[in-house]
């Protein structure tokens, strides 16, 4: 808020700011096209404060998304929910269904073909109709299969971890950081990081296809991916990699610095860690997601490290 | 076919205008086809070169305008809506975050049905014309109401920011 500027008259920046939303609201929409995204940029390159005010706009939009988190409830029952959602013919010929309602006042079928998006922080469970069940780790973006994806998921970045059953008449197929993952009987987890994937299996098979190459992975084996190439596969902390979908973080011989990131990934805010020599510290800890703050007090109790809590969840370690 | 080309600029660029009704689009058409022209190392031979040429503008054209339409996809939307973020200071968005509590309160102030369509379209993802027919409206009205509870979001935060700000010190923009 910055209307101490002397420049720019208060209702040009009200007209700015509504204009900003206006282009918010186009490019969310559902129909916005490569032409817009053109016009957008054209729209923010005309000054800073055009930029600043879609910036702000986004924020905004970041935030509703935070505040209007819902609790997590109980899964339903499988009959239950394709009972309800029989009445859609179209949801049923793409063949998954949200198990958790959005809404109290709308638990129907209309975001079925939405791609699922979590919070930082929220952990979501979906079920397909197929059989197989797919939990959401915090900040995961995931699109959900249709046409022009041949029917495979695509985790757009983030953490899943899948559950699959003998009984799908097809493998299931998801796509992540340009690999594809096919798997038919197999319990998996998938975490995207930009252009690199890591693929960890905890029961069964999972096949992997990444520019060019094929990789079976088998139980407790885990292999990532990135820069056109495979990475060897390496033996897995299966029981630590899925601890997540318990609402657990578990870390084990693990330098403060790498703890810190991940817990980075579930918190809102920030903990930035400013004393190198620390951050090489491992640490054996067990962290349960409803009370991350927990480590914060660790770090301060075992290893004497000064606290400085800030605004926004920001916490400064040094 | 270089000289064809540059001796037809102007009748093209009128031609295309005519076509497709901006100049803007014109001259850039006729730029990436000179592009292409530059690119085709031997054309054989062509009877009518300046009808030739043309043709193949209007290719250009129309691969634009497909261009131009293909819809944004999921993550191509989340990339642009972060594309200003350094238009911000850290401490701003910092800030933000620890509004939440008045941010859930100013949501509870909406109306059901514009706290619901902004749920919707917000954590759902729900395509605008979806919300719109779930509703009995239309997509225009979706996107009214979906501006107006962005307004009264934004406008309740700033008042708040505004009385705590009121005399404190003053960044520059």
């Amino acid at each position: 808020m910055r209307e101490d500027d002397p420049i720019t008259p208060p209702d040009m920046r009200a007209t700015i700011k509504q204009e900003a939303q206006q282009w918010l609201v186009l490019l969310t929409s559902g129909r916005a096209t490569v032409a817009d995204a053109a016009a957008l940029k054209r729209w923010c390159e005309r000054s800073e404060l055009h930029a600043e005010a879609f910036a702000e706009a986004n924020l905004l939009w970041d935030n509703i998304a935070s505040a209007s988190r819902r609790p997590r409830r109980a899964v339903l029952n499988r009959r239950t929910i394709l009972a309800a959602a029989g009445a859609s013919a179209a949801a049923a010929a793409l063949g998954y269904f949200v198990v958790e309602p959005p809404l109290d006042l709308w638990p129907s079928a209309s975001e079925l073909r939405a791609d699922l998006r979590t919070a930082i922080g929220e952990r979501r469970r979906i079920a397909l109709q197929s059989g197989a069940s797919i939990d959401l780790n915090t900040r995961t973006s995931l699109n959900m299969p249709h046409e022009a994806s041949e029917g495979s998921l695509e985790l757009v970045s983030g953490e899943v971890a899948i559950v699959t059953s003998k009984s799908l008449d097809a493998p299931l197929t998801i796509m992540a950081a340009g690999g594809r993952i096919r798997a038919v009987d197999a319990h998996f987890n998938v975490r995207c990081e930009g252009v690199r994937a890591t693929v960890t299996c905890e029961r069964g098979s999972v096949a992997i296809d990444y520019s060019g190459n094929s990789v079976t992975l088998y139980e407790g084996r885990q292999i990532a991916y990135a820069q056109g190439a495979l990475e060897p596969v390496v033996a897995a902390d299966v029981g630590a990699v899925l601890a997540w979908r318990e609402g657990q973080l578990v870390f084990r011989q693990t330098p403060l610095s790498e703890v810190i990131g991940e817990v980075n990934r579930y918190r809102p805010g920030h903990i930035m860690l400013m004393n190198e020599a620390l951050g090489r510290r491992r640490v054996e800890v067990r962290l349960t997601l409803d009370r991350i703050d927990d480590l914060i007090a660790l770090i301060q109790d075992v290893y004497g490290a000064r606290i400085t809590q800030l605004p926004g969840g920001v916490v400064v370690v040094s | 076919m270089m000289k064809v080309f540059e001796a037809s600029y102007q009748r093209f660029r009128e031609r295309l205008r005519w076509r497709l009704g901006s100049d803007a689009l014109a001259t850039e058409v006729l730029h990436e086809t000179w592009l292409r022209i530059a690119r085709i190392d031997d054309v054989g031979l062509v009877q009518q070169p300046e009808a030739y040429l043309f043709r193949m503008a209007l290719n250009v054209a129309a691969d634009q305008r497909e261009k131009d339409n293909r819809k944004l996809t999921a993550s191509e939307i989340e990339a642009i809506r972060h594309t200003m973020d350094g238009a911000l200071d850290p401490e701003r968005i910092a800030e933000a975050r620890a509004e939440l509590a008045m941010l859930r309160a100013a949501l509870e102030e909406l109306t059901p049905r514009r706290k619901a369509i902004l749920l919707l379209a917000r954590l759902d993802n729900v395509k605008h014309e979806e919300i719109a027919e779930r509703f009995g409206i239309s997509p225009r009205m979706v996107e009214k109401e979906l501006l107006n509870a962005l307004r009264h979001c934004s406008n309740r935060l700033e008042r708040k920011l505004n009385r705590r700000f009121s005399s404190g010190p003053r960044k520059g923009s």
